[in-house]
């Protein structure tokens, strides 16, 4: 037994071990996973109530496949992306490693079978050597990101920028080589394209890999020492924890779950193209990570959290291209920013007892014109060609921005003044 | 004499912990109050209210007949009280000058900064100080002494009626603790109010006109230093009779369990080649072995080798029980049965994201686990039998380590390191900002851990501490071995002696 040479200073009974937890269902109810799924409910039972087109009743089969399709595509890199936050670290390489390894997979199925490739028809075997060599490549990331980061001694922010940019630059240049001065690789077997795309056999793949990330980061000691490290990294190495050899482990997983999820999103969109493919895709992840309460100070953060912050960001985005309809993926950038910011300041009121000034000081006071613009901007671009829009409507819509927000700061101004 | 700092039934509550309760006293215009407590007694916390660094307390304070309610610094500035803390608040990396006007640079009429007149200024308020600092010298290479005269520098420069020193000597060396009781005299002279905290008796007698005790957040008395004595003060600060050391059985010829051969720790970048030289001595089984030095003799440097964390490897041997043993890393000081309990509790110990369960099993997960995957109850089980066995007040062992006091913070890294049965215990400074119920609590708690064996090493920054636990007594003098006592030959006079000895010319 631990500590059996100290005499027992206290004779006390048989240890009540569970005596002491806090009731479970009020655990559950306060846990950022509760609040998600309730937000979640929330925009789904919105986007009913204001779709036009009442796609969430008329066809649940293609919507539920749509959002879980994007979930999970997302879902992937953001777990990752979720496992270096909570350590401590920070990942801005996740898109250009999809970029990369989307372009490592096609090259190989091209160099390794040609005529196959050519012809359509690759063998299985090929396909597996070329998804083996894929998450080699992953490997080989994660290892130059954690080196960088632990042996150079940069800081993650600038380690993975490095990376960032770098790999993406590097995939267009390997793409180049090996087609002969083509920017693309394009999927020429197309059945082997759909298998790979296939909801349903990614949905399974992504559900085995987070119960892995799961209980790796919930069970383990390697997940343990990750919490701790990402907590506090001085105490942990003296605690004996190995830090540099769990950044290792943290990078290698993120760059792995970005190196898969390049192999689908290649067979997704039909064709490699390290220029584009995943350009920005990195800060979603952050992003949902954030969504699901993981902290970028480190230590704090769940799986199932990141999961349904994906799940969340995504349905938010069907929502709003639902009741806009037709182009409002120019929009998605916008929805992402709004909701992390919501999100990242309902859990901040839960945790700090300040009682903050939102609009009540001079910084306050000019955020609200500018609030007010975009939401007034913002009705135009949405709702500009729909029949019953007239101008006069987003001046309304700013005034009364405007005048919520500006009462707000003044009830502000006169508490903090009392 | 109306007094120039009236405080009124003033509390703060720091989570689950009360750091002051109900405080009234006052200050007269310019006397030099000194207010003294135990770490934890909430002197600082009290300062801190003072001079508007802590913005939300409970009670009134009425400077110069107003009530005021400070909501930053510059509120209090704007009253005359400026504060020079315990941990210097400079930017290392501007001058001189620019520290001393930061937040109100002089600027020409373009609204550009005139770096001149700064400069100009600064070295008047220097001269002043007869310090022959150079103002566009940069703070961060200067010593800590210096950096002080920065602050007062910076604290005349904004006429301040009242100044507040939280502890200022205790990072200083004799000399320049010589020149900052001179730089005192002059402020007194020109009739500035002083409030000072500090531990040292023998400072607070000779510069104080009244003191004021406080105790566990609550408000002792203020007394006359005429008309008291260094034993009444320590016994209103303690609130009982200081106990006699009690006489331990003394561990006699028990086994050698850490011989220290020749240790030294190379000072790569400065100007001193060696942070530790040449260190021998022995510590043997159930022993308690104290190490004394000021600050920055390299106490905190000795145990980091001992312990395999220290940034550069040292030379020398270190020989546990008899096998010559060289630890890279904390993880192999561990496994061989070293735990170390760090100095900085909240920067190198605690993982403020982690509950009490988590924060004490944190290195014993290995023998808490099967093949890498946690066994929660084994966990639960242990966790929970260290926060009894060491009686850690807490709301069970899944409350955030946050809620807990310092004192009960301080015990669960203590039982993280017990879990992992070491055979040698290293304490770094372990009662720093632990109140003294708990401070009593932690001796019982070395003296047991010896008696089942245990050899511990601890160091601390107040000596009385150490002449009531310690078998032994090491003292260290800028890195270097100077004086080693019994319990018995120990007194406070030997041990500062041999601490403040100059240390012989290091060589290479």
């Amino acid at each position: 037994m631990p500590n059996s040479q100290l005499p027992t200073p206290n004779s006390q009974g048989p240890l009540s071990v569970t005596a002491d937890r806090p009731g479970i269902l009020r655990r559950c109810l306060g846990s950022v996973e509760a609040k998600l799924i309730l937000a979640w409910l929330a925009v789904v039972v919105g986007t009913i109530a204001l779709d036009p087109g009442q796609t969430y009743l008329n066809s649940p089969g293609s919507t539920a496949e749509l959002i879980i399709r994007n979930t999970v595509f997302l879902g992937f890199f953001a777990l990752g992306s979720a496992v270096i936050i909570i350590s401590g670290g920070i990942d801005l390489s996740s898109g250009s490693v999809i970029a990369l390894s989307a372009t490592v997979f096609s090259s190989l199925l091209m160099l390794i079978d040609p005529e196959g490739f050519r012809a359509g028809e690759i063998q299985s075997s090929v396909v597996w050597v070329a998804i083996a060599g894929t998450i080699l490549a992953g490997v080989m990331v994660g290892t130059l990101n954690a080196w960088l980061i632990t042996s150079v001694g940069l800081p993650p922010f600038i380690a993975t920028l490095a990376t960032m940019v770098g790999l993406r630059s590097f995939g267009r240049g390997l793409i180049l080589a090996v087609t002969g001065n083509r920017s693309q690789i394009d999927f020429t077997d197309l059945h082997l394209r759909d298998s790979l795309k296939d909801v349903t056999s990614v949905s399974i793949v992504f559900l085995i890999f987070a119960a892995i990330i799961w209980f790796l980061m919930s069970r383990t000691v390697i997940g343990r020492h990750l919490h701790a490290m990402g907590g506090n990294e001085t105490a942990a190495k003296l605690s004996g924890v190995r830090t540099d050899r769990l950044k290792w482990l943290a990078y290698v997983i993120g760059a792995v779950s970005a190196s898969m999820v390049g192999i689908v999103y290649f067979a997704d969109q039909g064709s490699a193209k390290p220029d584009v493919l995943a350009r920005g895709y990195e800060l979603n992840a952050i992003a949902a990570a954030v969504i699901g309460g993981c902290a970028l100070t480190g230590g704090v953060g769940t799986i199932p959290g990141t999961i349904l912050g994906c799940l969340f960001l995504r349905t938010v985005i069907d929502a709003v291209n639902k009741i806009v309809g037709t182009g409002a993926d120019v929009y998605e950038g916008m929805i992402v920013g709004i909701v992390v910011v919501l999100a990242v300041t309902f859990s901040q009121r839960g945790t700090i007892a300040i009682r903050r000034q939102y609009f009540g000081s001079v910084i306050g006071w000019a955020a609200v014109p500018v609030l007010s613009l975009i939401a007034g901007l913002s009705f135009v671009l949405f709702f500009r060609e729909k029949p019953w829009f007239a101008p006069v409507y987003p001046i309304v819509v700013g005034l009364a921005v405007a005048a919520a927000l500006s009462i707000r700061g003044f009830i502000e101004t006169q508490r903090a003044s009392k | 004499m109306q007094p120039l700092v009236s405080i009124r039934h003033i509390g703060k509550q720091f989570n689950a912990v009360r750091a002051l309760d109900d405080v009234s006293f006052d200050v007269l215009p310019g006397e030099f109050h000194a207010v003294m407590g135990e770490n934890g007694a909430g002197k600082s916390t009290l300062m801190k209210i003072l001079s508007g660094v802590i913005p939300d307390y409970d009670g009134e304070l009425w400077i110069d007949g107003q009530r005021q309610r400070f909501t930053s610094t510059s509120d209090a500035e704007k009253v005359g009280i400026s504060i020079i803390h315990q941990e210097l608040n400079l930017v290392e990396q501007l001058s001189v000058a620019a520290n001393i006007f930061l937040g109100r640079e002089s600027t020409n009429g373009w609204g550009l900064l005139n770096s001149r007149a700064m400069e100009r200024q600064s070295n008047e308020l220097l001269r002043e100080l007869e310090s022959p600092i150079s103002p566009s010298a940069l703070v961060g290479s200067l010593r800590v002494g210096d950096q002080q005269l920065i602050e007062i520098a910076k604290a005349l420069s904004l006429q301040s009626s009242i100044l507040i020193m939280d502890e200022p000597t205790s990072a200083l060396t004799e000399s320049e603790v010589a020149r900052l009781y001179g730089v005192i005299e002059k402020l007194r002279s020109r009739g500035v109010t002083v409030l000072y905290i500090s531990h040292k008796m023998d400072e607070v007698f000779r510069l104080a006109d009244r003191i004021t005790v406080l105790r566990d957040g609550q408000f002792v008395k203020t007394v006359d230093k005429s008309s008291t004595s260094p034993r009444e003060i320590a016994h209103l600060m303690v609130g009982r009779e200081l106990d006699e050391p009690v006489a331990r059985k003394l561990a006699g010829d028990t086994p050698v369990v850490l011989e220290v051969d020749q240790l030294s720790l190379p000072w790569p970048g400065h100007s001193k080649p060696w942070r530790l030289r040449n260190i021998s001595f022995q510590l043997r089984r159930g022993e308690i072995v104290g190490i004394a030095g000021l600050m920055g003799a390299g106490r905190t440097e000795l145990l980091e080798s001992l312990f395999g964390a220290s940034p550069v490897a040292h030379q020398g041997r270190i020989l546990l029980d008899g096998q010559p043993c060289r630890f890279g890393h904390p993880s192999q000081a561990m496994a061989a049965g070293i735990a170390m309990v760090t100095e900085d509790r909240k920067r190198l110990g605690l993982f403020s994201t982690m509950n009490v369960r988590e924060n004490i099993s944190l290195c014993a997960l290995q023998s808490l686990s099967s093949r890498g995957v946690l066994l929660g109850g084994r966990e639960r089980e242990a966790a929970q039998q260290q926060v009894l066995q060491l009686a850690v007040k807490s709301d069970g062992i899944d409350a955030s380590i946050n809620s807990l006091s310092g004192g009960n913070q301080q015990k669960c890294i203590i039982a993280r390191c017990l879990l992992t049965e070491p055979k040698v215990l290293l304490l770094d400074d372990p009662t720093r900002g632990v109140d003294v119920g708990a401070k009593a609590e932690l001796y019982r708690l070395m003296e047991r851990l010896a008696a089942a064996g245990m050899a511990i090493l601890v160091t601390s920054s107040e000596l009385p501490e150490l002449l009531t636990v310690s078998d032994r007594i090491l003292v260290l003098s800028e890195g270097v071995l100077t004086g080693e006592f019994s319990r018995a030959d120990a007194t406070e006079q030997r041990i500062m002696e041999a601490a403040t000895q100059q240390a012989p010319r290091q060589t290479a």
